[in-house]
């Protein structure tokens, strides 16, 4: 009995040893084992929080994107709050894969005013109720518009029925002539029916030519006889946008003004005109930089002079006619296109004939005029206007320097944003 | 013969079972410390390669909301020229609740280079415009590890760049290395960044 007892109790002692060995071989497996989970336990922490900060992020910049969007094609009225503040929440925003990133707030501030200032937070679970968030921020403006960036430029039809030549140069690199002439003076029109552009006559253009977006240039733009277009024909990617001229506000009124024969006369400040007349041989003389908008009728009568003087900047918004008749002068004298701009607001939608007979520095955006060119002189600048029929043998020289001019008078031009910030580190909230 | 027949068996192990014992555990020793030795050069790799990963994009996170947040890069500013490892950024100066005071006028300038005395410390450094800018003046070491900073815009080194007005956009590369018992750990992160309130 004793003997099978013994025999029992070493039975279970082997047992027992072996457990014991068992767990302490766990023991020392899990104590290696132990400072890897640690660490990479820890990077995965590091990982997930960079992972969610940079969602955080792009759901903030999300957010701006959707306020500018609102802004633009958008009703913001709709949203939540009043005319002072603006809110919308995007809740479980998804990714396009399906996953639910997190949440968009977007408060945009003086959304009726010239600067509506965005913030935009994104949110994204972190570890239980608490969020990971992300603020952004941008002060919104009117994004300014290039209107020169064509040698001519028509909404819809551009004749040329004459021996008319366009070129370029850049006015930065001083005057016209030598090597400062280049093969970038292109044309184009927003049509896309047959013969928008049509050259006759020994018309060279030096540059490019293009058709409104979608049209097929060689139908669009017709080449006749010796016709030149040292470039490409092509399409235009996007139609370029016409805004309207905002017409200056604060201006002086100061009633007509006239000029009889022979007389001469001075302007030099801003000033609100009901009309503008110069009549034969009378000279106009620009000598301070000024802002005109005159209203009504622009006339310049047989060899009469306006002259803008050397280093002076004139900006002259047409809101009624303009005429010019033969042997009348408009006379840049700093030769700088950049300096003479004539603007033309949606009431200035008649013919612009141009008759004058001296070289021309200037700028000219008439998006609702017709513009009828019977001048034989050096056009240097840019024209854009609505139609055009070039009926003289004149040389237009595309001013380079123009390609960079932008407007900020111009209507219903999108909202950009004009200063952008990202808020330094994620925050944590509570749910 | 009943003495004979309980005889007690003789106490401890007998020589094969000594050797067997030994061959065993030697066996599990040797598979423990291989696997020990796997496990420790997985987690000096795994943890020095997260280390230069950390360092570059700690770098590349200042760097990018320098960059976005810039109106402008300088081709120089004080004693300081851009180059090829010099970045220097023209940002608009923020008030104390860190907002922009006037995006036209008020300006800070923010410096990232290359340490020239300290190798592998990649510095930025800001001068504020005084008496208007919260930001204060200073500069400090945003990693230790820089083996290589190079910086373009468009394909164009920035020390080959003519106009830096038309810099609109900064590619950064930055490599960050760290010698691990004598073993190389060596991460490259190539981004580019887009001037988001570059002045017109």
């Amino acid at each position: 009995m004793n003997t099978q007892r013994m025999d029992g109790m070493n039975s279970c002692r082997e047992k027992g040893y072996i457990l014991v060995i068992g767990v302490i071989i766990m023991a020392f497996l899990l104590l290696l084992a132990l400072p890897f989970m640690y660490q990479l336990s820890a990077e995965n922490r590091l990982t997930d929080k960079s992972f969610k900060s940079c969602a955080a992020l792009s759901l903030a910049e999300a957010g701006i994107e959707r306020a500018v969007w609102e802004m633009n094609f958008g009703d913001i009225t709709t949203w939540d709050g009043d005319s002072a503040l603006r809110l919308m929440t995007i809740a479980s925003f998804q990714a396009p894969s399906g996953n639910v990133m997190g949440d968009i707030e977007i408060k945009v501030y003086n959304p009726e005013g010239a600067h509506p200032f965005v913030e935009a937070m994104g949110k994204v679970p972190y570890s239980g109720t608490v969020l990971m968030a992300k603020k952004t921020r941008a002060e919104l403006a009117e994004i300014k518009y290039d209107p020169w960036n064509f040698a001519v430029f028509g909404d819809e039809d551009l004749d040329f029925s004459s021996a008319a030549t366009v070129d370029s140069y850049d006015s930065r690199d001083g005057a016209y002539g030598g090597t400062n002439v280049s093969s970038e003076g292109n044309i184009g029109t927003n049509g896309t029916l047959l013969g928008c552009i049509d050259l006759c006559a020994n018309a060279e253009v030096y540059g490019d030519a293009y058709s409104g977006p979608g049209s097929d240039p060689e139908s669009v733009i017709i080449t006749r006889s010796n016709a030149l277009i040292s470039g490409d024909k092509d399409s235009l990617t996007e139609e370029k946008d016409m805004p309207s001229v905002k017409p200056p506000e604060g201006l002086l009124p100061m009633g007509d003004y006239s000029l009889g024969v022979g007389a001469t006369g001075t302007i030099d400040a801003s000033g609100l005109y009901t009309s503008l007349v110069l009549d034969n041989n009378s000279t106009l003389t620009i000598t301070s930089d000024a802002t005109l908008y005159i209203t009504g009728d622009f006339t310049m009568s047989s060899n009469c002079q306006l002259n803008i003087a050397d280093g002076v900047k004139v900006t002259i918004y047409l809101g009624g006619t303009f005429n010019q008749s033969s042997n009348s002068q408009f006379n840049n004298l700093s030769q700088d296109p950049t300096s003479l701009l004539i603007l033309g607001t949606d009431s200035f939608n008649g013919t612009m004939t141009w008759n004058s007979n001296s070289d021309f520095y200037g700028a000219v955006y008439v998006p609702r005029a017709h513009v009828d060119f019977n001048s034989n002189i050096d056009y240097y600048g840019s024209i854009i206007g609505y139609t055009f029929e070039f009926n003289s043998n004149a040389r237009f020289h595309y001013d380079l320097a123009l390609a960079g001019l932008k407007r900020d008078d111009m209507e219903d031009l999108p909202w950009g944003v004009k200063s952008w910030q990202e808020e330094l580190g994620p925050v944590f909230i509570q749910e | 013969m009943d003495n004979k027949s309980h005889k007690p068996k003789p106490k401890g192990l007998t020589l094969v079972e000594l050797l067997i014992t030994m061959t065993l555990i030697s066996l599990v020793v040797t598979a423990l410390l291989s696997l020990y030795s796997a496990g420790q050069e997985y987690f000096i790799n795994g943890s020095s390669r997260a280390d230069v990963l950390r360092d570059v994009r700690y770098v590349q996170t200042w760097m990018s909301r320098d960059i976005k947040e810039a109106v402008q890069v300088l081709p120089s500013w004080d004693a300081y020229t851009a180059s090829d490892s010099c970045l220097i950024l023209r940002i608009p100066s923020v008030d104390g609740s860190g907002y922009i005071i006037d995006i036209e006028n008020d300006f800070d300038h923010v410096i990232y280079r290359i340490h020239p005395q300290i190798s592998g410390r990649l510095e930025r450094i800001i001068d504020a415009k005084d008496g208007v800018s919260s930001r204060t003046d200073g500069s400090r070491f945003l990693a230790t590890r820089i083996d290589a900073f190079q910086l373009s815009s468009e394909g164009v080194n920035l020390s080959a760049v003519a106009d830096f007005g038309q810099v609109s956009s900064i590619d950064i590369s930055l490599t960050a290395r760290k010698d691990v018992l004598g073993r190389p750990y060596e991460e490259t992160l190539q981004t580019g960044v887009k001037l988001r309130n570059k002045m017109e």
